[in-house]
């Protein structure tokens, strides 16, 4: 076998194991990122929503990427779109034939390109629309280039200038470049410039009109992806940059000479690590796989499997407020909110609502109304779905426009809910969901699918009071004001108390809250914080039968004194064997601002 | 036989475009007027409005539908929605203006046809103002992302940003108001990062900073005052809180308000204590059309949000010298709350100055998150106020503006789904009656049911707004010019 063929080969098999690494990274290693991304937005199948592309440049990359974020929602559908786009994108940049006249090379270095999208997708920011516009341009220059005829190449390539800026956005940088290094090389200067002076001219001269056409800002035209990313990062654009030095390459070095089979499988070594490191350090430094733990957790928490987020998150131990907020979501509905309250990490009370406001990221908004969902605060689960809504790309979102669907359900706001469910009908994955919704705006009472509808109605409040955004004790107690067996509201007011170390409202609303049921021993949290109590005189130990309390508890509260005073109020002693126990929290955890 | 099989495609051709002319001959009849969105049975249009476009409610194969005037008729086909032909529709308005178009339905439904009993439609000589200029924003309470002002072409389906965050990212825009509907005379507020009060005068844009220590906050709610030399606005502590069940969503009132009026010339906010009292809120000034008396809408102050369903303002009238640029000594209460037992909000008169139309609801101010919220017209000859029923409905009627001529009133509504409000027009024969309002009508009759923005603050403009945001920029980024202030009287 011929050096080149063997060559060849190489790379062909390290292509396919960097595609292969794609799809295994994004199928198994960022699936909840890949099915989040697919719940941020929404994809209709009418010709009115096409007209929403129509009103910012890069139409077509947009337009496609979010026909093709849809299978984000399949097992592994979106893994496949990332695969497969990367490979399309790595074989015309490949037909590219760059470094100019060194076809084999040319393999190898589209490797670059693709690699740089690959990291840059798994920012949460780089939209897909970004990778199909660069496909796009790099498709348009193909055509281009294989117009024989000189002239009609060029006519061409003007007229396709503002098309494919207009498909394409930014991208279309790298359509020029590639068209005019392929006509200047090789040419005289004069000619050259003929070309490049009138080429350069428009290309600036398009983001410029566009300004007044899209009504951007200057910023905006020039660099526009897509309308998900409307002021993009230096990041956004190394796949497209890196392109750059070879597509320019040609009209300043001379044409390579064919390299010898050794210099070639080293070379190829080379490359091989180089793109192991260039991996390597994207996924060090921008792959979130904390984000991707937490993601998981929101999914499972999304799909009500709450024993499943207790053990995931029992098995994560992360120190992040949003795992917390899922964390004591399942515990809460599980019912072992006090009882397990203080086996996972608490940033004081952040850890059991997120606050809903224009400082917090989309991402934090969208999660925001689940645990009033859970709670039964149907109308402030409305406020956070509706900003979270508000705040996602193209302010369209499948997943708060089913919770919205549902509130409005609940509500007995059929008209608005019928408009959702409306709009979810003409999705693709999202139909059959919506088709169930809309048989509850017939009469919901004479279907069994409509149990959860009863059962949220229960407990939504039937009194109405006044509320601010952030008043989450207000809507805890409203709640149970209204439906005094919502334990879970109970759990969560109490936890907030104790959580907040406002020991004389955790009093206050113990006995006025709490009902226990059977005759066991208080949750565990409850104990600890009622035994302070009980030293510091604010609870009387008589309103407590004994069988409230586990005898274990008390030797140990009387121990943590002994040590506590033993070692001048220093945690380290403690602990040990009392790191979970709400006394350690109330002495050592430091309160974090929200 | 070659020449046939040649031809066949033209023959083809023909016969189809004959099926299409010959109309509808066999049909039952179905004794009912069409269930149409939006629904435009039997309502009045100026003579300049773009084309009609509706869909049939239910299933249908196709349909069919004639819409026959005097001397001409117009035929259209299709699915489920009717697109008309601009052209067509404008020359069928054109001829019937003055007079009655009616439209029959035939709908193709089990392989058979049905007609539906024709309803009318009134075309009015007088036009519309040709340009309508709109807040689009997400029902989103306090926060805002895509947003923007836009205006629309009426006779067309055009439509553009003159505003929007696009452009300012991370700005909020509202309150868009224009001198007695001219585009040239226009100012907004900026809010967010880039707070400010844009305010362009003569096509001359500048940049203001309306919040001064004596007075409560940044000017509010603006009215301009006919000649261009003042705008009045309302300076409020705005708060906003959310109700608990379910049919009810927001609570937005004012913890304080004034009246202040911006004197351009002068650049200075001039008022008096019968409009800036400490007793009581003042709010939404209106002028009248001479410029000689300023309304408002007034209530005794509250503690809030205690009685935030106690408090009922009244719509208030006080004189105005706009040569001295002072305040009559007197105020007048035209519509009281005590009578009322409900609240008034959005005093808006007619250019000709024969109608007074303002926004009834059971407490506040804030009306677009009132189901109750209706509109009243009074008559400022005899002081008589009434509901305008033909144009109210179950859901939010509130905000609303009248064109140039006096002969339409624009206003924005819930009744579509409760919660997106969307722009409708009722023509004022100036006898006082309004006819049954029509929605504005859209390229995609379905445009409604699957937009998430609600149209705010429509207003009608009699030309397109030149000084967009593009062009604005410049002031935008430019540091804000303080405004003075006086106390008079």
């Amino acid at each position: 076998m011929a050096g080149s063929d063997k060559n060849m080969i190489r790379v062909h098999v390290l292509t396919g194991a960097v595609l292969t690494g794609c799809f295994v990274f994004f199928c198994f290693f960022y699936r909840y990122h890949i099915w989040f991304e697919e719940q941020m937005r929404i994809f209709l199948l009418t010709p009115g929503y096409f007209m929403t592309y129509l009103d910012k440049p890069a139409i077509l990359s947009s337009f496609i990427s979010d026909f093709l974020t849809q299978f984000f929602y399949l097992t592994g559908g979106g893994a496949v779109v990332i695969t497969v786009s990367l490979f399309i994108f790595w074989f015309l940049v490949k037909k590219l034939n760059i470094p100019e006249g060194t076809g084999r090379n040319a393999a190898l270095y589209a490797l670059l390109p693709v690699l740089l999208s690959w990291i840059a997708l798994m920012d949460f920011e780089f939209p897909l629309a970004a990778v199909v516009s660069l496909i796009i341009s790099v498709l348009c220059t193909l055509i281009v280039r294989g117009i024989r005829n000189r002239l009609i190449r060029i006519a061409c390539f003007f007229v396709l200038l503002p098309v494919v800026y207009l498909a394409a956005g930014s991208t279309f940088y790298l359509f020029a470049l590639a068209c005019l290094s392929y006509e200047i090389s090789g040419s005289g200067m004069r000619r050259s410039l003929s070309l490049a002076v009138p080429a350069i001219i428009i290309m600036a001269l398009i983001p410029f009109l566009a300004m007044d056409l899209f009504h951007l800002t200057g910023f905006q035209a020039y660099t526009w992806i897509s309308d998900s990313k409307r002021n993009p990062r230096f990041l956004h654009f190394l796949p497209m940059i890196s392109l750059v030095p070879a597509l320019i390459a040609p009209l300043f070095v001379k044409r390579r000479r064919t390299q010898a089979p050794a210099e070639e499988s080293r070379s190829f070594i080379i490359v091989v690590f180089a793109a192991l490191a260039v991996l390597t350090g994207g996924v060090t430094i921008f792959a979130d796989f904390t984000l991707e733990k937490i993601l998981k957790l929101d999914y499972e928490a999304s799909h009500e499997n709450w024993q499943k987020v207790c053990n995931l998150a029992s098995r994560y131990q992360l120190r992040n407020s949003l795992a917390s907020y899922y964390t004591n979501m399942a515990l809460g509905k599980l019912g072992l909110l006090p009882e397990k309250l203080l086996e996972f990490y608490q940033p004081a009370a952040t850890g059991l609502f997120i606050p809903v406001n224009a400082d917090e990221n989309y991402l934090t908004i969208t999660f925001s109304n689940e645990v009033y969902w859970q709670l039964g605060d149907a109308n402030a689960a409305q406020h956070s779905a509706l900003l979270g809504m508000i705040f996602s790309p193209h302010s369209r979102n499948v997943r708060l426009m089913k919770r919205l669907a549902e509130i409005n359900l609940v509500n007995g706001q059929y008209d608005v809910a019928a408009k959702y469910i409306r709009i979810l009908e003409k999705t693709l994955y999202h139909r059959k969901w919506a088709q169930n919704r809309a048989k509850l705006l017939m009469g919901w009472k004479l279907l069994p699918e409509a149990s959860w509808l009863a059962s949220k109605r229960d407990i939504i409040p039937v009194n109405d009071r006044l509320k601010l955004a952030g008043d989450y004790k207000g809507t805890l107690k409203m709640l149970i004001d209204d439906h005094p067996g919502n334990s879970m509201a109970v759990d969560y007011l109490l936890c907030y108390d104790l959580l907040s170390k406002d020991l004389d409202s955790f009093t206050a609303d113990f006995r006025k809250y709490y009902r226990q049921h059977g005759i066991g021993p208080l949750p565990r949290v409850y104990q600890e914080a009622i035994l302070m109590q009980i030293a510091a005189g604010k609870f009387r130990h008589e309103e407590f039968p004994d069988h409230m309390f586990n005898p274990g508890n008390i030797r140990r509260i009387a121990d943590y004194t002994r040590i506590f005073a033993g070692n001048d109020g220093k945690g380290s002693a403690l602990q040990k064997d009392f790191g979970t126990t709400y006394w350690f929290y109330y002495h050592f955890a430091s309160l974090k601002r929200e | 036989m070659r020449l046939l099989l040649r031809c066949s495609p033209v023959i083809f051709l023909i016969l189809i475009l004959g099926s299409c002319g010959r109309g509808v001959s066999r049909f039952s009849d179905t004794g009912s007027v069409p269930d149409i969105f939006p629904d435009y049975t039997n309502v009045t249009i100026p003579v300049n409005i773009a084309p009609l476009n509706f869909r049939l409610a239910g299933e249908v194969e196709k349909l069919y539908v004639v819409f026959e005037g005097n001397k001409e008729k117009i035929e259209v086909r299709g699915k489920d929605k009717v697109h008309i032909d601009r052209g067509k529709w404008r020359s069928l308005l054109a001829g019937n203006a003055g007079d009655s178009i009616s439209v029959t339905v035939y709908a193709f439904r089990n392989k058979e046809w049905s007609r539906y009993k024709p309803f009318f439609i009134r075309v009015q000589h007088e036009p519309l103002d040709r340009w309508l200029v709109y807040r689009l924003i997400a029902p989103g309470y306090e926060s805002w992302s895509e947003m923007g002002i836009y205006q629309r072409d009426l006779t067309s389906f055009a439509s553009e940003p003159v505003v929007d965050n696009r452009l300012l990212p991370g700005a909020c825009m509202n309150c868009h108001s224009f001198r007695s509907n001219d585009p040239s005379d226009m100012m907004f507020h900026l809010r967010g990062n880039i707070a400010a009060t844009i305010l362009v005068r003569e096509g001359k844009a500048v940049k203001l900073n309306t919040k001064i220590k004596e007075t409560i906050s940044n000017c509010v709610y603006p009215y301009w005052h006919p000649s261009g030399n003042y705008i009045a606005f309302s300076v409020n502590n705005i708060s906003q809180v959310f109700h608990s069940v379910r049919d009810k969503r927001i609570e937005v009132f004012d913890s304080k308000s004034d009246i202040v009026v911006y004197d351009i010339k002068n650049n200075k906010l001039i008022t008096a204590g019968l409009i800036s009292s400490d007793s009581s809120f003042e709010t939404f000034p209106a002028f009248s059309p001479d410029g000689r008396e300023l309304y408002f809408c007034s209530a005794a102050k509250a503690a809030q949000p205690d009685n935030y369903n106690r408090v009922k303002y009244s719509l208030c009238r006080i004189g105005f010298d706009a040569g001295a640029g002072t305040f009559g000594h007197s105020i007048d209460t035209l519509v009281s709350s005590h009578v009322t037992g409900k609240s008034v909000s959005f005093p808006r008169i007619s250019p000709d100055g024969s109608c007074l139309v303002f926004t009834l609801s059971d407490y506040g101010n804030f009306s677009i998150w009132h189901r109750d919220a209706d509109l009243y017209q009074l008559d400022l000859q005899t002081g008589e106020f009434h509901p305008i029923v033909n144009v109210n409905s179950k859901e939010s009627d509130s905000y609303h503006s009248w064109s140039s001529n006096s002969s339409w009133l624009v206003f924005s509504s819930r009744r579509t789904d409760g919660l997106y409000t969307s722009p409708f027009f009722s023509y004022y024969d100036r006898k006082g009656n309004f006819s049954k309002p029509f929605m504005l009508p859209q390229e995609d009759p379905d445009y409604y049911k699957f937009t998430l923005r609600s149209f705010n603050v429509p207003e009608l403009v009699t030309g397109k707004v030149r000084n967009d945001g593009r062009s604005l920029l410049k002031t935008i980024g430019s540091p804000a010019k303080n405004v003075n202030f006086e106390l008079k009287n």
